[in-house]
This record gives C-alpha cells, sequence and structure tokens, in this order.
C-alpha cells in the first residue's frame, strides 16, 4: 500500500552522516547529482555506486530499504531502458526482428540512462534518509538567505516546505480513510475501463480537497494565535553548525568529482 | 453470525516498527445482538472492526460473515454485502451535491434499480429521522454537523447491512446528538433485527444499550459478557477505562456500608434498586 513507500522517508539512526550540518548533506548532494551528470562511460558508475553503498553502510541503513525506495520508480526505469534499448541505432546491430532492431549502441545507452537514474534516486534517498525534512528545510532557508538582498524571503519558502512535509503522512492518513470508508459502501476503485477509474476518484478526492482546506484554514488560525508573523526576528532551537567533519565530507566529495572527470579527461 | 476465531494482525509487519495490533482474538456476534466494543486507545478496537468487512485482511486465523470468509476475495464480495461499515466521523466521506446523491451512492454500487434506490433513500433518511422531502435536495456540506452525521448513517442503511458496525458513531457530537444517535441505532435494531457492532468510549451509553461487551486490552479479547458481568467483575481503570456513572454511584455507596448490587450499571437500575429498598423504611 502507500506506507510501503520508502522513497522520501526518513530513517533514524545515530551515525556519522545522521550527524553531518543538514547544509552539507544538501550541498554534498548537489555536487553528487553533478558528478552523476559528467559521468559519461559505463565504467565511471563505478566509483558512484561505491560511494552509495559506502555511505549506506556509514550510515547504518539496511540495504533493503534502499532497494525498497527505487520500487516505485521502476515503472519509469523500465520504460527509460525499453525507449532507448529500441530507439538508439548506433553501433552494430545485435538482434533484428520485424522492424525492431537492437544494436550494440542501444543497449549501451539504455544500460547507461538506467544507471544514471538508479544512482539519482539513490542519492536522493541517502540525502532524506539520513536528514529529517526539518533539518533539510533549515539548511534551505540557510542556504537561501542571499536571497534576502533582493527582497525574497526564505523563511517563507522554508515555511511552505515544512508544511507541506508536515501534510504529507496527514493527507495520505486521511486518504486511507475514506478510501477505506467508499470502499465498505461499494465503491469499486481498482476495476473497470480508465474513465470508470478517474470518475471512481471523485468521492476519494472531494472530501479529500474539503478536508485540506479545513486544515489549512485551521492550521492559519493555530499559527496566528500563537503570534506567529513571518521570520522577522524569529530565532531558531536547533542551530546549524558546519564543523571539521562537514569540511572533511565535502573533501571526499570534491576527490570523487574531480577522480571523475581527471579520468575521463585521460580516457577520451 | 459473524465468527472471529483467532484473529491475528501484525502492523508493518518485517520492519523495526512491526506491532501486534490484535493477538487470537475468538468472538463469535450473534444474530440481532447489541455488541459493544471497549478498550483504550491502541487496544486494537478498529483493527478488529475493519476485519468484520475485509478492509484489512488477518495474518492469522479467520473471519466469517454469515459463513463467507473474508480472507477469499470472492466470498468477501458477498460478505461485504451484509456488513455496513461507519467510520469515525462519517461526514468526511460525504461528497455528492446533494444529500439524494450521497445516499444513494451505496445502492447504486450494489446496482439496484432506479425505483429501489429511491425507496431506500427516502427509508434510510426516514430511519435516521430527516424529512426526506426537505433534505434530499439540499447540498451536504451546508447541514449542521449532527445533520451530516445521519446523512453519512443513511448512506450506509440505505445499502441494507444485516450487520452494522459503528466506531464511535457518537464522538464530537452534543449530548442531545448523541442520544438520538443512540436512540436511532436501539430503532434500527428493533425495527429492522439489524445486528449492531459498535466501538465507543461512552460507558453510559454502552451500559443502556448493549446486549454484551467485548473488552480489548493490548490486541487481546480479555472478556465477553453481559454489562452487568463486566462492570462488576472487571477493574476497569486498570485497563485504562472507566465505569458508568450508576456503577461509580453504586460503588460509593457500598464504601459507605449501604449494600448495593454489583452488577447494577443502567441510571434507571440504580434508581429501581434504591426505590424499592427505601420506599417501605
Amino acid at each position: 500500500m502507500i506506507k510501503d513507500i520508502t522513497l522520501g522517508q526518513y530513517y533514524p539512526a545515530d551515525s556519522a552522516i545522521h550527524r553531518l550540518d543538514p547544509r552539507a548533506k544538501l550541498i554534498l548532494f548537489i555536487e553528487f547529482i553533478v558528478a552523476t551528470f559528467i559521468v559519461d562511460s559505463l565504467w565511471m558508475f563505478i566509483p558512484l555506486y561505491v560511494f552509495v553503498v559506502f555511505t549506506l553502510l556509514m550510515a547504518r541503513i539496511p540495504l533493503v530499504f534502499m532497494l525498497r525506495s527505487l520500487k516505485p520508480v521502476r515503472w519509469i526505469l523500465i520504460f527509460m531502458f525499453v525507449i532507448n534499448l529500441f530507439l538508439i541505432s548506433t553501433g552494430d546491430i545485435l538482434v533484428s526482428f520485424w522492424s525492431v532492431t537492437i544494436t550494440t549502441g542501444g543497449v549501451r545507452q539504455a544500460c547507461f540512462v538506467m544507471l544514471r537514474l538508479i544512482v539519482l534516486v539513490s542519492g536522493t534517498s541517502m540525502l532524506t534518509f539520513t536528514t529529517t525534512p526539518i533539518a533539510l528545510t533549515d539548511a534551505i532557508e540557510s542556504l537561501l538567505s542571499p536571497l534576502k538582498l533582493i527582497g525574497i524571503s526564505p523563511h517563507v519558502f522554508a515555511m511552505i516546505m515544512t508544511i507541506a512535509l508536515r501534510f504529507i503522512p496527514t493527507l495520505l492518513d486521511e486518504a486511507d480513510k475514506i478510501i477505506k470508508a467508499q470502499t465498505s459502501r461499494g465503491a469499486q476503485l481498482d476495476t473497470g475501463s480508465i474513465i470508470q477509474r478517474i470518475k471512481a476518484m471523485v468521492p476519494i478526492l472531494v472530501p479529500l480537497i474539503v478536508g485540506a482546506f479545513k486544515r489549512a484554514n485551521e492550521l492559519a488560525m493555530a499559527m496566528e494565535s500563537r503570534c506567529y508573523h513571518g521570520g522577522e526576528g524569529r530565532t531558531k532551537l536547533r542551530r546549524l553548525r558546519f564543523g571539521w567533519n562537514d569540511l572533511l565530507a565535502e573533501a571526499v566529495m570534491v576527490v570523487l568529482i574531480a577522480g571523475i572527470a581527471v579520468s575521463q579527461g585521460v580516457w577520451l | 453470525m459473524i465468527e472471529i476465531r483467532n484473529l491475528t494482525h501484525t502492523y508493518m509487519k518485517g520492519s523495526p516498527i512491526e506491532t501486534d495490533a490484535l493477538d487470537d482474538v475468538s468472538l463469535t456476534i450473534q444474530e440481532g445482538e447489541f455488541i459493544s466494543i471497549v478498550g483504550h486507545t491502541g487496544s486494537g478496537k478498529s483493527t478488529l472492526i475493519q476485519h468484520i468487512n475485509g478492509i484489512l485482511q488477518p495474518n492469522g486465523g479467520s473471519v466469517l460473515v454469515d459463513g463467507y470468509d473474508m480472507s477469499v476475495k470472492k466470498q468477501m464480495v458477498e460478505g461485504r454485502k451484509r456488513v455496513g461499515m461507519v467510520f469515525q466521523y462519517p461526514e468526511y466521506q460525504l461528497f455528492e451535491e446533494t444529500v439524494y446523491k450521497d445516499v444513494a451512492f451505496g445502492p447504486k454500487n450494489l446496482k439496484l434499480t432506479d425505483e429501489e434506490i429511491n425507496a431506500r433513500v427516502i427509508d434510510a433518511l426516514t430511519a435516521v429521522g430527516l424529512e426526506p422531502e426537505f433534505f434530499i435536495e439540499k447540498s451536504p456540506f451546508e447541514l449542521s454537523g449532527g445533520e451530516k452525521r445521519r446523512v453519512a448513517l443513511a448512506g450506509i442503511l440505505a445499502m441494507n447491512p444485516r450487520y452494522l458496525v459503528l466506531d464511535e458513531p457518537m464522538a464530537g457530537l452534543d449530548p442531545s446528538g448523541r442520544r438520538n444517535i443512540l436512540d436511532l441505532l436501539n430503532r434500527i435494531r428493533l425495527d429492522y433485527g439489524t445486528t449492531i457492532i459498535m466501538v465507543s468510549h461512552s460507558m453510559d451509553d454502552i451500559a443502556r444499550v448493549s446486549d454484551r461487551i467485548a473488552v480489548l486490552y493490548g490486541g487481546k479479547l480479555l472478556t465477553v459478557d453481559t454489562p452487568s458481568n463486566v462492570f462488576a467483575t472487571l477493574e476497569l481503570d486498570e485497563l485504562g477505562l472507566e465505569l458508568p456513572h450508576a456503577s461509580r454511584i453504586a460503588k460509593a455507596l457500598r464504601a459507605q456500608g449501604i449494600d448495593v448490587p454489583a452488577g447494577i450499571c443502567r441510571d434507571d437500575e440504580l434508581v429501581d434498586y434504591l426505590l424499592g429498598r427505601y420506599s417501605d423504611d
């Protein structure tokens, strides 16, 4: 069910990775994404995967948990693989039947795209597994603070994100309840044509949206009655500190990227 | 008859946050009875009743509704038609533009004819005490809280369930609203012979209407017995529950040396007993 999705979930544990400054982790994450995009040969994925497995071990997160986070994207993975396999026609022909030909270039590109997607999803999961949503929004607020100079308040962004994240489980619970209630009134959600299925969503969506509006209203009132008036002059309960271990982590990442860039330069 | 045999249910099985919600629960519910299920928060009440119409599937044991095994897909469809499920705050599931359409949603899913649907909607609205002519064209969203809840209840009744399962049907209502719903349930049971299975925290209400009470604690079924026996024998405070008003007064009287039988749990019983005892003196 909905609750089996581990993508975007936090995995509570006490590890060096969990303890890193969330800003450092966010920067590491962006650097990691850059690294996956400068990779242009299959072999160069090896250091990236080694890096993911290494951090996974350091963060004491079971491998199963990571694999489960890939489950919701499996159809995208398969789709991308198949598309690339059939549509790319460079290199030698391997198989050819009817009007379909599979070439070495296609196989290479298909594997490449899939490896890149998997490593991207794993990287994202690594970030969310080891960082609480609150820490993450704090980090975003802190990193976006230069925007204040041009009159945009990063606090508002951070607050919107915090609230959105906070209400995902609540809304999932609510959806779950409404689905149960309508199913027991005989609603057929998983059978019928596509049109019928879309129509079957109405009894779920209407109460869900009505409820969400009501909640938003109540939340706004609750915040105002506790004197919330934006980010001006607010202090933090948890102060972020950038320490030696964060610097060390950054250094490892820079070495990784540099290594990839240099070896590709050498091999080209 | 609903037979629950050795029912076990575990949430999030195989994960670090695995919890036993139900542990080897066996319970037989007879046709036409009013049975209440009590227990503190997290004792497994909601989990138990969600098995009765197959929304949750057991990890062990079985649930039979009129002989239909709710863990077999084909039999569950048949069994589910017999069980009407009223969730907590059922008014949040209203979604149609008019009261009529909303109450008709269930019967429509049963693929009944239009005349039959019409008759059922009118019947159900009358049964919950909402004047059909006045209410059918209204939007459910413009009604009061108590009216909304009765519309939601009518939506379930319109499916003509033989077993009506309710999860805290009186929660969040004012005293007259509570009384209304409780009287309504009693009437439905008398008029249609519907079996009623109710989860509630209100011991006074439970004492007033139940034939039997099932007490859950930590996912285990402690006892199933008549209200008099349950309130006389169980130490409910230790289970995070409280006694009904009348039982508490009777207990206080006993502590003062006035001999009131332990089985008394309803206001009228207590009044009758005291009148009978002291009117001659």
